[in-house]
């Protein structure tokens, strides 16, 4: 058996990342989380998650350009992306195509644990 | 008696003159109308009198004839005086001292008369003559020279009232000179011919003077009913020229003013001295640029700002008008009015800062609330996040009291979850910044799931679920499939809620036009009171029994929901009768991919 699928979650609120990262786990996820764009994309550019779970309002970096900077990227330009956001408008700032993407999911906080949960065995177990 | 056709005229006269005062008696309020309505009887008095002196025969019917005639004589001059003093604006002369001292001398004459036979000072001597030429029966009595001092009296005042009538006239330049005119001409009838007889230069020795007044009063008296002398007075207009707050200029055709009132003398602290024939552009160049046409235009009006030494900056409306005689082509001159607006303006403005500011606060209102609703959503998350995760037993074991108590936590966390998000589409729609989108959607399949999920719901309720998608409804539509949903969500997830025994159902079809559909959702729910059906779309109205659970308001969702509606181009209906149930049917523009592609 190969290693168990990894999640990136990259959200600022640290009791977030730890719901996020127990649901994940009780389903047979790892995750690792970080609390700022900056330092999940330095990880990013190493690994190739099978999920990436991202804010849009990060400091410094922000979630938007974090998404840009991944699709360029062959290894994770089709990785799944779950953006959980306090605001949805924000999710503006990406364009038409890139919403209707493939492998982009756009949510408004709050996700619940179950939504989570059946949301990432479908995308991480069922690809 | 002798009878001659020389006394029609005078039988007409007393007529005429006695109606024209009875007349007269209904403006008898009006300062000039009494003057006026005693003219009518004196002149009526006269010619009556005069009747008598040449239709009879006997002396001592002439005579008296005479002697009362004469109280018309007198009476009428006077009053006409009165009349000319009250129509120039001098009826505050006409003080009751005046009018004593002015009747000591006619009462002295009317004694005089009376006593005649005793003294001869009016009439040197009484008899009877035959005229020559009419062979009528007439008196003869020379005129003593108490009438000469009598006729000097009457004279007098006659002159006196005529000077300020010609005042009038010269003061005033459109068509009250007309008025003015009349007036005039008709004293001037009469004396002319009382100064023709008194010359002997008529062939007749009778005295056509009372006759001539009569025509004199029924002058005056049609100029009352043609021009309504009594109620445009001259005076009233001096007196609204001179207290109106407007400032009013005239200028003659050459555009010289030739007359302002005290506000405008106000207004541009100007002296009348200064300002008098000389022209317009050259007084008021400093304040405002016209050229000579825009004077001359009837009707031209701007805005012009006047700005004195030491004084705050106003603003006036300028108007220019023509004066024009009756029926008249030619402009005889222009009256500017200048109006003070300042105060308008400033309201104005002052209207336009507190909208600005009613703006900004309620921009700030929604970006304040779309900025709490977003800082609520995280700490919702992490207590619902734990919450699911403790009810999951991630975090060790649990009493059943303990996962009921959750459940509570979990519910009301969820309701204000949906509160929040209410809000926010609120901030958006109050900034117009809820966009919709327009996507191509399959309307079976997306309200179809709605359905689905939310029967889960009205089972758990007990309540019968019934949901039907037309067939005849379009396999594809263009709108915002999410907010479609959302709209289904909240009128079915209402319906459920106040419904405790009985059935909800959903009906989803196209309506025959086939350019619109409908989504209706029926409950047999307690239904809404007739007094509460317009105020259920506003936010934040709740039905009375609703309040008792925090659950179970209506909350925003409902204003929320027709307030999408709308933007999509429908509207939602309610019906509901208490007891039995209610109804909300949306109805939607039909738009398919086709209608899109053709725009």
């Amino acid at each position: 058996m190969s290693n168990p699928p990894l999640a990136i979650v990259v959200e600022d609120d640290p009791y977030l990342s730890e719901i996020y990262t127990d649901t994940l786990r009780s389903i047979g996820i790892t995750t690792e989380t970080f609390q700022d764009g900056e330092s999940a994309m330095q990880k990013l550019k190493q690994v190739v998650p099978d999920l990436i779970i991202l804010d849009l309002n990060l400091p410094k970096y922000s979630g938007v350009e974090i998404f840009h900077d991944l699709r360029k990227q062959p290894q994770t330009a089709e990785t799944w992306v779950l953006i959980v956001t306090a605001n949805p408008a924000q999710a503006a700032e990406l364009s038409e195509t890139e919403i209707e993407s493939q492998n982009l999911l756009v949510l408004a906080k709050p996700i619940s644990v179950d939504q989570l949960d059946q949301l990432a065995q479908r995308l991480v177990f069922q690809k | 008696m002798q009878s001659t056709p020389l006394l029609y005229p005078w039988l007409l006269s007393v007529t005429l003159t006695f109606l024209m005062g009875l007349y007269a008696l209904r403006y008898r309020r009006h300062v000039a109308a009494i003057p006026f309505i005693a003219m009518c009887f004196f002149a009526s008095l006269w010619a009556l009198c005069y009747i008598f002196e040449l239709g009879s025969t006997n002396l001592e019917v002439k005579l008296w004839g005479v002697k009362l005639g004469y109280i018309g004589v007198i009476g009428l001059p006077l009053s006409w005086t009165a009349f000319a003093l009250a129509y120039s604006g001098r009826a505050n002369w006409l003080t009751k001292r005046n009018i004593l001292l002015a009747l000591i001398f006619p009462i002295l004459t009317l004694i005089v008369i009376f006593t005649d036979e005793y003294h001869h000072w009016f009439f040197t001597e009484t008899g009877l003559q035959t005229d020559e030429v009419s062979g009528l029966i007439l008196i003869k009595n020379p005129l003593g020279w108490w009438f000469w001092l009598h006729a000097a009296y009457v004279y007098a005042a006659l002159i006196f009232g005529s000077y300020f009538l010609i005042r009038e006239y010269w003061e005033k330049r459109d068509v009250y000179r007309s008025q003015i005119i009349i007036n005039l001409t008709a004293i001037l009838l009469p004396w002319i011919s009382n100064g023709i007889v008194l010359t002997g230069m008529l062939p007749v020795r009778i005295d056509i003077t009372s006759v001539m007044f009569s025509l004199s009063v029924l002058i005056l008296g049609w100029g009352f009913l043609r021009y309504q002398l009594l109620d445009i007075l001259p005076v009233a207009h001096r007196a609204v020229f001179e207290s109106i707050s407007d400032s009013v200029i005239v200028l003659d055709s050459e555009l010289r003013i030739i007359e302002l009132n005290p506000a405008a003398l106000e207004m541009f602290k100007l002296r009348p001295n200064d300002v008098m024939g000389k022209s317009f552009q050259s007084v008021f160049r400093r304040w405002v640029q016209l050229n000579d046409k825009a004077l001359q235009t009837h009707g031209y009006h701007r805005e012009i700002v006047l700005e004195n030494d030491d004084e705050p900056m106003r603003w006036l409306h300028l108007f220019v008008s023509s004066l024009r005689s009756n029926g008249s082509a030619k402009s005889e001159g222009h009256i500017i009015t200048l109006r003070d607006v300042t105060s308008i303006k400033e309201n104005e403005a002052a209207l336009a800062i507190a909208r600005d500011e009613a703006m900004r606060a309620n921009s700030f209102k929604s970006q304040l609330l779309a900025n709490v609703s977003h800082e609520l959503r995280t700490p919702l998350g992490i207590i619902l996040g734990y919450t699911d995760l403790i009810v999951r037993k991630s975090y060790g074991d649990l009493t059943d009291k303990q996962v009921n108590i959750l459940g509570r936590i979990k519910d009301s966390t969820q309701y204000l979850d949906g509160l929040v998000s209410e809000l926010l589409d609120q901030a958006q729609l109050d900034s117009g910044k809820l966009h919709l989108s327009q996507r191509s959607f399959e309307p079976r399949e997306v309200l179809g799931s709605v359905c689905n999920q939310l029967s889960v719901l009205a089972e758990a309720k007990n309540l019968e679920f019934n949901a039907t998608i037309s067939d005849n409804l379009p396999i594809s539509l263009v709108g915002d499939s999410q907010r479609l949903k959302q709209i289904l969500v909240n009128l079915i997830s209402n319906a459920i809620k106040f419904t405790h025994t009985g059935s909800i159902t959903v009906e989803i079809a196209a309506l025959p036009s086939q350019t619109e559909w409908m989504m209706r959702v029926t409950d047999t729910g307690p239904g809404i009171p007739e007094e509460s059906l317009i105020t259920v779309f506003e936010p934040f109205k709740q039905l009375a029994d609703a309040h008792k659970s925090l659950r179970k308001g209506y909350g925003l969702g409902l204003s929320i929901t027709r307030q999408l509606i709308r933007l999509m181009g429908g509207n939602i209906t309610l019906e509901s009768t208490v007891g039995k149930g209610t109804t909300f049917t949306a109805i939607l523009p039909i738009i398919t991919e086709e209608e899109t592609s053709h725009e």
